[in-house]
């Protein structure tokens, strides 16, 4: 028995009427058992032909004046970035708070902190789609061009952290007149580049082929000769037919495969820049696991915040319902638990281990000159999801947001102690220093959500914010295949005329 | 200038030229215009150099009885706080201070550089209440000062120490209105400065100004970190080995490396080294090592590549020392064991800088060198962090060449004064022309000298001699070379019977970090302490 035969929810209008919990009908599934009917995904009681017009019609009308408040607002933050680079590539990496005990500082922080973000998009379009959550679908567009942006963001900082960045593509293994230059296979660093243009590829591959159906709805709508022509093209003439649907989703699914041990790879291979050199508190087996974990978990962070502003200003409730809101809570929960678990874990093998070096880097780490940090970290992260026990709370819109904001806070400090403070007390204690952020720390930082919200808006001016064929796939026929009662009074009104 | 035949003045308008010529004028003690003038002024700017007469000798000074009288007009021991000043270990009374090295060479106790502090006990500093660099006003009654305060240990409670030599005000560019004047509270005594036991009172007034420490802890728990080997005469005696103990490494996956030439390796006998720092200023002057500032130094961006590392020894106790050993706590620092080591690049032959480097800009030679390229970095820093030693400097600006921008000058003025500090004065003739001058962005370290390793090896070719192995001296790094005690040997430690050898097998020997298995290619000799009396 499906979902769509008996749903009792066609009048379901908003999101306050949704309970998070399924009716059950005692002994009325198959072989005598329970029914359980899920509620619906898409609230307000929509057409198919209304999923269309909720979700076109951003990139379709001029922008609203909140968006552009939004923009010029994401356009100063890139500004600044732009000319704090200008700065730093003129004069040099002195502008920063680096120095010698502590030799990565705020840029190596971001990368790890825009990869992790990163990492939800996949996990919810890719993860997510083999394990058919079909709750994933109302969030999954977003969470992927995220997932883009946030590789952008992050794509940068291991460039401009170089003192000399412009010999980056040294790093680019290709027969050369240099020597030749050969780079190392040995450094982490150089894996690095593989696993994250390899994940950024793939992540756009991925989210652009799952736009597809989209852009040919966006184009099928178009009224303007040259709109319907960009569109067109960017949808690579979809047809729609069923010969078409057909090799969609063969390689929508071979896509997914494809991406999904990328979720767990990125990380691991960020993971191990830290983990196989030889400082303490870096040099631990954990790192893998661990880092994949609170990536996961920074970005629902991260989509939970993005999914506020769109239900709260780009109309999409019924598209991102409340009751996917507290599948994300869950999630948030979850890997939060998973990672205070990982931090506790951490203090046991530095006593277990025995090492002096060892033990010393973690009490320095939570009782030392940076215990504040450590304090942000493990308050944010593991013990502030934890009010998720509460289902009121998973359902309560701010609730959500200011945790989804601090578990970044906290998901930010977390690699700020990874990174600072194994590195600022480590073997000779002659060498020991402290590091701080400097303005311009603060400006590259801020920087780079601005070059990220730039991204994010201007993919919500183009493009669909929803992937529409995928919504309209879960969406209960009985209560969608109907025109729409405006539609019918716009064609009535249209024949009178 | 252009220079003019003798007897043949160049007719010249400029004012300045007379008057550096009369100048010389005076000193060649000749009539200007005369041919003699012509001559020896041409022969002077020819070869760049003046050889004045040898200054005659001071006439024998006999014992004046005299003298002993004035001793009645020094001030009796006050009872309270007395004030030392004491000359600047590289400043001496500030004659050269306009010297940027001197200023950047960390004075070997309290160090710090570019400034002094009033040095005060452990527990007084404790009871006022300070932190380093707070401010504090010494009256001297004579004359008062404000100072940032230091916590000195083994200071004498009654005893506050300042360093002459600094705050001069008309210096130059780089020296001027560094530190505080202490000159201000010397007090003349019959006509004679007076510069020890002078009776002042001090009291903490508002602000504080940060210190160019050039060292992170003062500490060191031997027990939890057995890096600088130490022990006494008798335990010497019974046992060569004792104050090498260190935690063992585990196997290493790496393939050995088999130096089938020579292998350069050095021995630094901690017996001998009494924390001078002489090496520090050998090297910077031998390799083109920049300066850094003030500003530099607190920012954590020195480039020494050579350190003298300063520790007070905690004492052994029963059970261990909490963490709060390494702040300085009064039974480590009220009667200090101090301990120097002069750290500079280990060159390991497991070097964790080489492996993680993604451009493989910093390799193994196959005589044993950690070898950095500086046209093939591209400044990751992986391979500093990864430094157990944290021996390896980045360019963090472009020290020798001024940038012109007058808006990034403006908002970051560090660029405007590093180009003062490397380009002005002395420093324009600093450079040596055997050693790559590094631009911004790129790490360097110590290389061994390796410009005189390369010519040792050039004047073999030529000479004919081995190029396998070197005999001893035959590479002298400046290091060793300005070292006035001889603590430390370089050498082939392949070649049969070199001195390194020899002092790398001793008993005393011992390589750093063993627990981690990076090999270093340096070997400590134990420092031997008598305690017998």
């Amino acid at each position: 028995m499906t979902r769509h035969e008996a749903s009792p929810y066609a009048t379901v209008m908003d999101d306050s009427q949704l309970t998070g919990r399924p009716i059950v009908l005692a002994g009325a599934g198959p072989y005598g058992g329970d029914l359980e009917i899920p509620e619906p995904l898409v609230t307000g009681g929509k057409k198919w032909s209304d999923v269309d017009r909720d979700i076109c019609m951003h990139a379709e009308q001029f922008p609203t004046k909140k968006w552009w408040i939004a923009f010029s607002v994401a356009l100063t933050f890139l500004g600044v970035l732009v000319f704090s680079l200008i700065l730093l590539f003129y004069s040099g990496m002195g502008i920063l708070g680096i120095n010698s005990p502590v030799g990565w500082g705020s840029f190596i922080i971001n990368f790890v902190f825009w990869i992790g973000i990163g990492h939800a998009g996949t996990l919810i379009s890719a993860v997510l789609f083999l394990f058919r959550q079909q709750w994933r679908t109302g969030i999954n567009r977003a969470a992927e061009a995220m997932t883009l942006f946030a590789v952008a963001c992050a794509g940068i900082f291991p460039i401009i952290h170089l003192g000399r960045a412009w010999f980056a593509y040294w790093l680019v293994p290709y027969p050369n007149a240099r020597g030749p230059l050969w780079i190392n296979f040995n450094s982490p660093l150089a894996w690095d580049i593989f696993a994250i243009s390899t994940y950024g590829l793939v992540s756009a591959a991925f989210w652009y082929v799952g736009l597809l159906p989209d852009l040919a709805t966006v184009r099928d709508r178009a009224t303007h000769p040259w709109r319907k022509a960009i569109y067109n093209a960017m949808s690579f003439g979809w047809t729609g037919s069923h010969r078409a649907w057909r090799h969609y989703e063969s390689a929508y699914m071979i896509l997914a495969g494809l991406a999904t041990p990328l979720v767990f790879s990125v990380h691991t291979i960020v993971s191990f820049d830290f983990a196989t050199s030889v400082m303490p508190g870096w040099h631990t087996t954990i790192f893998p696991p661990y880092f994949v974990i609170g990536a996961i978990f920074s970005g629902f962070a991260m989509v939970i915040t993005l999914m506020t502003f769109m239900r709260g200003y780009f109309g999409m409730k019924n598209y991102v319902t409340l009751n996917h809101m507290e599948s994300m809570a869950k999630i948030l929960m979850l890997t939060g638990m998973l990672v205070g678990f990982a931090y506790s874990t951490e203090f046991f093998m530095a006593w277990y281990s025995g090492s002096e070096w060892e033990g010393f880097v973690f009490k320095n780490r939570a009782f030392g000159p940076y215990g504040w940090a450590y304090f942000i970290m493990f308050t944010c992260n593991a013990i502030v999801p934890q009010i998720f026990w509460w289902k009121k709370m998973r359902r309560h819109t701010w609730v959500l947001f200011v945790v989804s904001i601090l578990v970044n806070v906290g998901m930010w400090f977390e690699r700020y102690v990874i990174v600072v403070t194994s590195l600022h007390r480590d073997y000779l204690p002659s060498s020991w220093g402290m590091y701080s952020l400097t303005r311009w720390d603060f400006a590259i930082l801020f920087g780079s959500f601005g070059l990220f919200f730039t991204l994010f808006l201007l993919f919500v001016r183009f493009l669909p914010v929803v992937a529409i064929s995928e919504v309209k796939g879960v969406m209960d026929p009985k209560v969608a295949r109907s025109a729409p009662t405006d539609t019918v009074a716009a064609v009535a009104a249209h024949q009178e005329a | 200038m252009p220079g003019a035949a003798a007897g043949k003045p160049v007719p010249n308008p400029s004012l300045a030229w007379h008057f550096l010529r009369a100048g010389w004028a005076a000193r060649l003690a000749l009539e200007p215009g005369t041919p003699a003038f012509e001559a020896a002024w041409n022969e002077v700017l020819r070869s760049g150099s003046f050889q004045g007469p040898a200054p005659a000798a001071p006439p024998a000074r006999a014992l004046a009885p005299a003298a002993l009288a004035l001793l009645a007009a020094i001030p009796a021991a006050p009872a309270g706080l007395e004030l030392q000043l004491y000359p600047h270990l590289a400043l001496h009374d500030g004659q050269h201070g306009n010297n940027a090295w001197l200023h950047e060479f960390p004075d070997p106790i309290t160090r710090i550089s570019w400034g002094g502090a009033l040095s005060i006990a452990p527990r007084r500093f404790d009871e006022m209440k300070l932190a380093n660099g707070d401010l504090v006003e010494v009256d001297a009654g004579h004359g008062k000062l404000v100072a940032p305060a230091y916590r000195h240990a083994g200071m004498h409670y009654d005893q506050v120490a300042l360093p002459l030599g600094l705050g001069r005000t008309a210096c130059g560019d780089i020296g001027g209105g560094v530190g505080p004047n202490a000159f201000a509270l010397r007090l003349l005594a019959g006509g004679r400065p007076l510069s020890a036991g002078l009776p002042v009172t001090i009291r903490k007034v508002a602000g504080s100004e940060a210190l160019a420490f050039a060292q992170g802890s003062d500490v060191i728990d031997r027990e939890a970190r057995p890096l600088v080997p130490v022990t006494t005469l008798s335990a010497y005696e019974a046992n060569q080995k004792s104050g090498t103990e260190q935690q063992a490494g585990g196997p290493s996956a790496w393939p050995e490396h088999p130096y089938p030439n020579a292998r350069w390796a050095m021995a630094i006998d901690l017996s001998k080294c009494n924390g001078c720092g002489k090496c520090v200023i050998g090297c910077q002057a031998e390799n083109n090592v920049p300066v850094v500032g003030r500003r530099g130094i607190i920012d954590g961006r020195e480039m020494s590549w050579m350190r003298i590392d300063r520790y007070y020894d905690a004492p052994k106790k029963d059970g261990r020392w909490d963490a709060d050993v390494w702040d300085g706590p009064l039974p480590v620092v009220e009667e200090p064991q101090v301990l120097f080591e002069p750290m500079l690049c280990q060159h390991c032959e497991n070097a964790p800088c080489e492996t993680v480097c993604p451009f493989v800009a910093t390799m193994h030679s196959e005589d044993g060198l950690n070898q950095q390229i500086y046209n093939r970095c591209v400044g990751t820093r992986y391979c500093a962090n990864n430094c157990p030693f944290k021996v390896r400097r980045f360019n963090f600006w472009e020290y020798g060449k001024a940038q012109e921008s007058a808006l990034f000058r403006a908002l970051e003025p560090r660029i405007k004064r590093n180009a003062e500090l490397n380009t002005r004065g002395l420093m324009q003739m600093k450079n040596n022309p055997e050693v790559t001058v590094r631009n911004r962005g790129v790490m360097e370290k110590c290389s061994f000298c390796i410009q005189r390793i390369r010519e040792a090896r050039a004047e073999a070719t030529r000479d004919g001699k081995s190029k396998v192995h070197f005999p001893d001296g035959a590479v002298v790094p400046a290091c060793m070379e300005a070292c006035p005690t001889g603590a430390i040997t370089f050498g082939d430690v392949n070649a049969p019977g070199s001195k390194v050898a020899a002092l790398a097998a001793h008993p005393r020997a011992m390589k750093l970090l063993e627990a981690i298995n990076v090999k270093p290619s340096i070997s400590y000799l134990t420092k031997v302490r008598n305690d017998k009396a």
